[in-house]
This record gives C-alpha cells, sequence and structure tokens, in this order.
C-alpha cells in the first residue's frame, strides 16, 4: 500500500497540470485526482488534499502506453527503481528459503496516470521528458564532466585562498566537501578534513596546487569555476 | 538548445555514436535485463534517451507497446548499433555537425574569453599596484 500523505502540490515550476486523472500505483487504483508535473517533482493528489510525490532520480523510465492489450486504458506509464508499495512482508520472506521466488521479485514500480482527456498523454510525456533532463544522474556528475567545466565558467570568479570559502555557493561547498573528503592532503590530517574545517584545508589545497605549479611550469593557469578543483587532483 | 557542458560531453564521448544513430530503429537493453526495440528520437548528453513505437519486453519476457518512451540515460546498459551503421564515419559525421552548431556560437563566446581576460588583467594590475 503506498503511503499518502497531506504534502501541498508544488506550486513553483509546474510544467504541466492535469486534472481529472486517475492513478493507479502498482495493482491499486487511487481514484481521481489532479496530476501535477514540476521541475521538481511529479506529484498527484486527490480532492480530499492526500496524495504522492515522484522524485524525478528515482523514476527510470515513462512512456506513453496507448497498448490496450497490456492496460485497458490509455495511460503514461511511469517505472520507478523501488518499490513504493511496501508489501506486508510474509514469513517466507523473512526466512533463508524459497531463493527462487525472491529472484523473481522486482524491485520498481509502476505508476499509471490516467488521465480523462486522452490527447493530454502527449504533452504530458513532453513535460516529463524535459523536467527528467533537469536531473542529470548524481552519481555521474563528479566524474566526467568536471574536465569540460572550462566550457561554461565565462563569469566565474576565482579565490585561491580560505577567504574564498566565504564566496562559494552551497553547491560549491558541497563540491569542496566532496573533494575535501577524497583527496589526501600532504600535511593535513584526516581529522581535520572530517570535522569539515573548510577554511585551514582550503589552506592545504592550495599550497598543493602550488607545489605542482612548480613542478610542471607548462600548466595552463586558466582560471577555474569556484569550488571545482580539478587541477588539484593528483592523478591529472 | 543544449548547453555548452552538455555539447562538450557529446563531442568528447562516445555519447556522440548514440547521437549519431538518432532516427534509426534498434533495440536498447536496460540495466533491468528489460529491453525495448523503437525508433531512437533522441539522446542527450546524459545518454537519457527517447525513442517512439516502441515494443519493450520485461524481464520476464512480457511485451507491451508504447507509443513515445524515455528512458534514464544509468538505467541503459546496452545500445545495439545498426549493422547498417559504419561506426567510424558515423562519429565522425555527427562530431562535424556538432562543430558547425558551434561555429553559430562562436561569437559569443569570443565575447566571452574577452571579458575574462580584461578581467585577469584587471585583476593583475590591481595585484602590482598592493
Amino acid at each position: 500500500m503506498v503511503v499518502l500523505t497531506n504534502l501541498p502540490p508544488p506550486t513553483e515550476g509546474v510544467r504541466h497540470t492535469e486534472k481529472n486523472t486517475v492513478a493507479v500505483v502498482g495493482e491499486k487504483n487511487l481514484g481521481d485526482g489532479t496530476l501535477y508535473i514540476a521541475e521538481s517533482c511529479v506529484a498527484w493528489t486527490n480532492p480530499g488534499g492526500e496524495g504522492f510525490n515522484l522524485q524525478y532520480p528515482s523514476i527510470s523510465l515513462h512512456a506513453v502506453s496507448r497498448d490496450q492489450t497490456a492496460f485497458p486504458q490509455q495511460c503514461l506509464y511511469i517505472m520507478l527503481d523501488s518499490d513504493i508499495t511496501e508489501k506486508e512482508p510474509t514469513p517466507a520472506d523473512t526466512g533463508s528459503g524459497s531463493e527462487g521466488e525472491e529472484e523473481e521479485e522486482a524491485d520498481m514500480t509502476e505508476v499509471r496516470f490516467i488521465p480523462q482527456d486522452n490527447t493530454a498523454l502527449d504533452p504530458m510525456f513532453q513535460a516529463m521528458s524535459g523536467c527528467q533532463m533537469l536531473h542529470p544522474d548524481p552519481e555521474d556528475l563528479d566524474s566526467e564532466e568536471e574536465e569540460y567545466e572550462d566550457e561554461g565558467c565565462g563569469d566565474a570568479e576565482y579565490y585561491e585562498d580560505a577567504e574564498g570559502f566565504e564566496h562559494l555557493t552551497e553547491e560549491g561547498r558541497a563540491t569542496l566537501a566532496h573533494l575535501e573528503s577524497v583527496i589526501q592532503v600532504p600535511g593535513v590530517h584526516e581529522g581535520q578534513a572530517a570535522a569539515g574545517d573548510f577554511s585551514h584545508t582550503m589552506g592545504g589545497v592550495h599550497s598543493e596546487q602550488n607545489g605542482r605549479e612548480e613542478e610542471d611550469p607548462g600548466q595552463p593557469t586558466e582560471p577555474m569555476e569556484v569550488g571545482q578543483f580539478d587541477d588539484a587532483d593528483p592523478e591529472k | 538548445m543544449a548547453s555548452l557542458r552538455e555539447r562538450a560531453i557529446s563531442q568528447n564521448t562516445l555519447v556522440c555514436l548514440l547521437q549519431a544513430i538518432q532516427g534509426h530503429e534498434t533495440t536498447v537493453e536496460l540495466r533491468d535485463e528489460a529491453s525495448v526495440y523503437g525508433l531512437i528520437v533522441n539522446v542527450d548528453a546524459f545518454m537519457n534517451t527517447t525513442m517512439k513505437y516502441c515494443t519493450y519486453t520485461d524481464r520476464r519476457g512480457k511485451t507491451v507497446q508504447f507509443d513515445d518512451f524515455y528512458v534514464q540515460g544509468r538505467n541503459i546498459r546496452f545500445v545495439q548499433i545498426p549493422d547498417a551503421v559504419n561506426m567510424m564515419e558515423a562519429i565522425e559525421h555527427q562530431l562535424g555537425s556538432i562543430e558547425r552548431r558551434r561555429t553559430v556560437h562562436s561569437q559569443e563566446r569570443k565575447k566571452m574569453m574577452e571579458l575574462r581576460e580584461a578581467r585577469r588583467r584587471k585583476r593583475e594590475a590591481k595585484a602590482k599596484k598592493t
């Protein structure tokens, strides 16, 4: 059973609102309500104000289904990457036996939104696709893309000492915290990095950069985006 | 409408090969062992893929038709490149078309670089004073 809560529907960045839309989660028909496709999430509420939110990163795929042999009504089909239906655990599940059955259990949930107005399906699909693009894979972000940061950082200011920390955006701070946790800075104890003493450890990062530049005078000194210490990575 | 960053990724990774098969019909295999056969409409820099006229086969072998289909890049395990596509030619052609689009923006970019250079000089001048 899906947990319905009294969350208010999103008000900002709503790309599509579809009234008279039936929600079906798994096998369970939740009845008629309003679907909101917003930039932050997909939300559905029934006339009583109860509903649920779906987060984009958890949406594996979405599609328009008009195949009435598969499902009797035309709908917007959404597959989630986890099981949110929270079935009652049966004694067989808790035991170590019945391995075959457990493997069959798919770790996903099917959600269907059935608008009364069939012609709304295409704009609903487009709105979903547009919003999904705003939420790239969080695991992928810090691996490859830093190499290309230079492309888009035309108006970023550049700080190279602890003072700059105040000017970091929240995202920049998060990135810095992440880098702090990944990079072993010589002369800085792990304890300090873990305790989040940014102003101190930033000095550490800075001094290491200087060290590298002495070794490699041919290194281009392009300004980099705030919080993106990609050339502090000893691998590069 | 792709951002600078997305274009940079397209240019520097093999996602450009997938973008080169836009307009072809092929099979995309997903991480949960499901697969989907259909027309590739769009592949963005994050490998998010939009398809049309799809037959979706779930991991138990049940098939469903989807008119429109969108799958997150991280859910894709394999994309079958159609035999008719010469991969090297497709990549080169795709890079060429990215480059052509890029020149449209080069004016803008030049302005941005000049601004950046001006700021750098200002900073240097300031540093000399102190």
